[in-house]
């Protein structure tokens, strides 16, 4: 291939991109150009090859945020994905393998039917929605498939629900309810050695009917809702349907699906009104998903996510390693650099951990699961999907049926742990904006792109952009002590470069932070001199103070535009987050 | 048997696509209501202990993490003292850790479908090309009754390979047969030779002459392994133990033969130390004398 079949003017590559996403293309194209012939704006520059392969990655970038993967949706126990083979083009939806309760000995002994072992595999109902090419109407057909099993690497948790959460205090009596049958009907259906196994089936299949119809008691109206909310995704006529690798993948449908307003708060936005009316009359009008807790109404990526430089899901996916599941991965980091391996992680990988004392384990694995919480609760989901072969002792022994046992309950107690805090947070916010609506004018419910990130160690201050409705974030990231400092000082030095971005901020909001991103740059600018001098302060020797000019240069490298716009500046040891020219809002019509 | 052969294909409206996923949802649900009766009923005939969770409560790294959930929000506390919102949350969360065992079993399994969440689900998906910084191959030492690999100057080393998909295994994870099961296929892999010649410098050659005895155990990948364990040779599950890989060491760099100067891969690269120079010999071979994959 010679030099001259790499000319590109700089026009088709902007019309190429644009296609995608313009901030996506300024940020990107900008930098290959650059880089190619050092010169802006110059048409029909001859790019080098170099060149061709960072545009060719960073566009794969915009292509496939998530990387070289497949993303599918589960909401519950269905799996919502698009590009599969045979589905002209569509979403399929089908039901998921069932979460690994058994291994392969307690599955013959409960006389679970086994995809794996199984010839004929697990075949059941799915639908197929689509758009038909040439009278552009979308349909559906139901067809008969077989369900196999699933080589997932990780599942990334987005909402948590708080199913049997004790959330909200109102359905407190269905949860008992649905408890009670549980307990109830598993008594009549113990394997009994007398019986026929066909006759035992059909009776498990009538008492589970019967606890289906509490389930659907207690969570149906919500269901409801979420179905009913993915259904108008789907038949939104702005929602790309036919499937494509690079106009409309399956990220890009993912996405989708999770996007809009409906997740965009780490806690769910209340009703007008809320509190003036009885528990039942409040609950009625929450006409959108009443979920727990949001992790983010996106899929992690580049140009999508606000960096979490903490979570060892970041870390697993920008590793691309498609050979290993999270957890294998995690097992392989821990093993090649025990010392430096974080603790709280090791606590959640819970393989082999068996041989270590039960209660003194979980009480520090459930320490564990506040550190990082959405990375926290996707382990737990990700091993309830772990194909069961793959978990072994410390020794490589593979695990007793006891251990497995064991296993099993230690994850579904840290899941209940997680569920009673984070549920008894949701009701004790509930019941005081119910018996105090006038606070609900004075909070402000953070969004879900900031908070669900955030771990223990982080900082996140709220600025009130007064009188605008607008919001500006400022985070600070732990990401260990300051060299030459010791942590008491770092803290310290913190602390006084916050307090003093902190005024900065608030003085500048009276002039209209929030209104363009240039006033964020100027402020960020600001910022940064002001812990450039906060540090000089500290280190005491001579750090150089650059200035407007140089420093506004360095930090608009560093600006990043994000999904939904979202900017973000990093200053040094801090990040200023905006969402520009977006409101926040606490109440929901 | 197929209950529908031939997809009814019905024009989408909201009100069918909603009763659609619904009917989809509960079925979905009663399937996996199934496994639930059944694996209560076998962590009560186990015996379970649940003391001790309650201790989750006196968390400080909760405590942090409220700190971040709530800071900045003074109107948050108006109706509370200082601490008085997080009393009332530890009191909330504490009232449902003294329901007895059995409930409290019937209750974590309950939880164990995640029934109202939503997750994105990574899989591994089609590469648009062949990334070269993949980690290296796996190889493993190879002792044998021949000349060369009987000399205990030399050291042969070969890839390890997945026995089922037949190909080079990268991860520092595997899963091998420990019951002595073998890989016939195996026997035709293409080895390295390192020798040390006259002057004390190590070289690298091909080595082709690899005796049956030496043949190494089943052997599956984690990837592989993600949809069932077992291969041709071994099917038998208990006899599978998960491996962390062992890197053969030796001292100094060898020199391997120059590449063929149709070589277009990036495994020629001499800029790297010991095991990986290994690694990088054995992949070079490879490259140029693709192994026979059996499906």
């Amino acid at each position: 291939m010679t030099r001259s079949q790499f000319i590109i003017s700089e026009r088709e590559n902007a019309e190429y991109l644009g296609r995608e996403s313009k901030a996506g293309a300024q940020k990107f194209i900008k930098p290959a150009l650059d880089f190619a012939h050092g010169v802006k704006n110059k048409m029909g520059a001859i790019v080098d090859r170099k060149a061709l392969s960072l545009m060719w990655s960073n566009y794969k970038a915009i292509m496939t945020p998530a990387g070289d993967l497949h993303l599918a949706m589960a909401f519950g126990p269905l799996i919502f994905e698009s590009g599969v083979p045979n589905t002209r083009g569509g979403v399929l939806v089908s039901p998921r393998p069932w979460p690994t309760l058994f291994n392969s000995r307690t599955a013959e002994r409960a006389f679970v039917e086994d995809a794996v072992g199984n010839p004929n595999g697990r075949f059941e109902d799915c639908a197929v929605f689509y758009k038909d090419k040439y009278t552009q109407e979308r349909g559906f057909y139901w067809e008969y498939r077989r369900i196999d099993p699933r080589s997932t690497l990780g599942s990334l948790k987005r909402v948590y629900g708080g199913a049997f959460s004790g959330y909200p205090d109102s359905s407190a009596e269905k949860d008992t309810a649905a408890i009670d049958c549980l307990v109830r009907v598993a008594e009549e259906c113990k394997i009994d050695p007398r019986k026929g196994i066909a006759s035992q089936q059909k009776r498990l299949q009538l008492r589970a009917d019967e606890l289906v119809g509490h389930i659907r008691e207690r969570i149906g109206t919500e269901v409801t809702k979420y179905l009913k909310r993915i259904a108008q995704l789907l038949m939104d006529p702005d929602t790309k349907m036919s499937w494509s690798m690079f106009g409309n993948n399956c990220q890009k449908m993912v996405n989708r699906l999770l996007g809009g307003k409906d997740f965009e708060y780490s806690f769910p936005r209340l009703p007008p009104d809320f509190g003036l009316q009885d528990g039942a009359g409040d609950d009625a009008r929450f006409r959108w998903p009443r979920y727990l807790i949001s992790f983010g109404n996106h899929i992690e990526g580049l140009g999508i996510s606000i960096d979490q430089p903490n979570s060892a899901f970041s870390r697993f996916f920008r590793s691309k390693s498609t050979d290993l599941d999270v957890v294998e991965y995690l097992e392989a980091a821990q093993q090649r650099a025990p010392k430096s391996f974080p603790n709280w992680l090791s606590q959640l990988i819970i393989c082999g951990n068996t041989d270590m004392d039960t209660n003194s384990s979980l009480a520090d694995a459930s320490d564990a699961l506040w550190e990082l919480p959405r990375d926290a609760i996707s382990l737990l989901q990700s091993h309830l999907l772990l194909p069961a072969h793959k978990y072994c002792t410390a020794s490589g022994q593979p695990l007793t049926d006891s251990q497995w046992i064991e296993n099993r309950l230690r994850i579904l107690r840290l899941l209940d742990i997680f569920s009673s805090l984070t549920g008894g947070l949701g009701n004790a916010l509930l019941s005081m904006f119910s018996s105090t609506p006038s606070l609900i004018s004075e909070v402000t419910i953070p969004k879900s792109r900031i908070y669900g990130g955030a771990g223990a160690d982080d900082r996140i201050l709220l600025i009130k952009a007064v009188p605008t409705p607008y919001v500006v974030y400022l985070i600070r990231r732990h990401k260990g002590k300051l060299a030459m400092l010791d942590s008491k000082q770092t803290a310290k030095c913190e602390k006084e470069a916050e307090e003093e971005m902190r005024n900065l901020i608030l003085k500048s909001s009276m002039s209209g932070v929030g209104h363009s991103l240039r006033s964020l740059q100027k402020l960020a600018v600001q910022c940064a001199r002001v812990l450039a001098h906060v540090l000089q302060r500290y280190l005491r020797f001579g750090f150089p103070v650059t200035n407007s000019f140089a420093m506004s240069r360095v930090l608009a490298e560093t600006v990043r535009y994000h999904e939904d716009s979202w900017v973000t500046i990093d200053v040094g040891l801090f990040v200023i987050a905006q969402q520009i020219l977006r409101k926040t809002k606490n109440v929901r019509k | 048997m197929n209950p529908h052969p031939v997809p009814e294909v019905m024009p989408a409206t909201m009100r069918s696509l909603c009763d659609r996923l619904e009917d989809m949802y509960w079925a979905a649900v009663k399937q996996e209501a199934c496994n639930m009766i059944k694996f209560y009923n076998m962590i009560l005939a186990v015996g379970c202990d649940l003391s001790g969770d309650d201790a989750a409560l006196g968390s400080q790294t909760f405590r942090k993490l409220f700190g971040v959930w709530t800071g900045g929000q003074a109107g948050l506390f108006k109706g509370y003292d200082s601490s008085g919102l997080f009393r009332d949350v530890l009191e909330r969360s504490g009232q449902r850790f003294s329901s007895d065992t059995p409930h409290r079993c019937a209750r974590l399994v309950l939880q164990s479908s995640s029934l109202l969440d939503l997750d994105i689900l990574h899989e591994p998906a089609f590469r648009l090309y062949p990334s070269y910084r993949r980690e290296l191959p796996n190889v493993e030492e190879v002792y044998g009754d021949d000349s060369e690999a009987a000399n205990p100057e030399n050291v042969v080393l070969r890839g390890v390979r997945c026995s089922r998909c037949g190909l080079l295994i990268r991860s520092p994870f595997y899963y091998e047969c420990q019951s002595g099961c073998k890989d016939a296929g195996s026997a035709k892999l293409p080895s390295v030779a390192i020798s040390i010649d006259a002057s004390g410098k190590r070289k690298a050659r091909p080595h082709r002459s690899v005796e049956s005895s030496s043949l190494s155990n089943v052997r599956v990948c984690p990837q592989c392994c993600a949809t069932g364990i077992g291969a041709d040779g071994c099917r038998q599950r208990d006899h599978f133990r998960r491996k962390f890989h062992y890197q053969p060491y030796m001292e100094g760099k060898p020199e391997f033969p120059p590449p063929p100067s149709s070589c277009c891969c990036y495994c020629c690269c001499r800029c790297c130390s010991c095991c990986w120079i290994l690694k990088l010999t054995v992949l070079h071979f490879y490259r140029h004398d693709p192994i026979p994959v059996h499906h």
